[in-house]
């Protein structure tokens, strides 16, 4: 029972997303990559208990740099998950309610996301 | 019994999510400030008892979690219903071997 007269417009390059659209779907995209990094954490994780040696192997391996790009993005991805989340769980309990509320709140989102990786790199501690 | 089902998996998502953020923090409060961190340190950290038994139940959390989240995603994305069972079953696997895989690995430090 589909509505065959609805508009359809899905020009992903001309849709205008407003910031509670974006903050939404990073969260989703944090999601899912911080899903299909969970098998490579788990084997970080594994090697860096086994032994002193296997624990210098897995400090060497984070420090390529390949890896540092990734764990920026583990990074980002963790950031902006905590912070969406939070903000769900603020707009469920009704901390956050109308349109004004959402949008800003999704701004702050996205930028606070931001900001702890960007905090991180600049504090030299990754 | 659908409802319930949703119901229960709303409850477990927000569940879930509160006890892997303030996990989040516990770690952050636990490693920010850490002068020294060796092979030693590390594997007294996840061997002490309290440690360990929030890591079990963290695990379990995250793959709750990561279940219904993905579960969700794959729902709204995804409509062929056979490629959509493939993608599920194969996500279900994953994550479960992922933690059992992690699960020994906490135990067995």
């Amino acid at each position: 029972m589909r509505n065959q007269k609805r508009p359809v417009f899905l020009n992903l390059l001309q849709i205008k997303l407003p910031p509670t659209a974006i903050a939404s779907i990073l969260h989703r995209v944090a999601g899912v990559f911080l899903i299909l990094l969970f098998p490579f954490l788990i084997y970080m994780f594994d090697v860096s208990l086994q032994d002193k040696a296997s624990f210098t192997q897995a400090v060497q391996l984070i420090n390529q740099p390949l890896v540092v790009l990734l764990l920026y993005g583990l990074l980002w991805a963790i950031s902006h998950h905590f912070f969406a989340g939070l903000r769900y769980f603020l707009i469920d309990f009704d901390v956050i309610c109308g349109k004004q509320a959402a949008r800003f709140s999704a701004v702050i989102v996205v930028i606070l996301g931001l900001l702890i990786p960007v905090l991180v790199a600049l504090g030299g501690k990754l | 019994m659908k409802r319930i089902d949703g119901l229960g998996a709303w409850v477990w998502q927000r569940l879930s999510a509160l006890y892997l953020a303030v996990f989040v923090i516990y770690l952050i409060g636990n490693f920010l400030n850490l002068d020294r961190f060796d092979h030693a340190t590390w594997v007294a950290w996840v061997s002490h008892p309290v440690n360990n038994i929030l890591m079990i139940i963290g695990f379990c959390m995250l793959v709750v979690h990561a279940w219904i989240g993905i579960k969700d995603v794959i729902m709204d994305y995804i409509h062929p219903v056979v490629v959509r069972a493939v993608v599920m079953m194969l996500f279900a696997l994953i994550l479960l071997l992922c933690l059992v895989w992690a699960l020994r690995v906490v135990l067995m430090v």
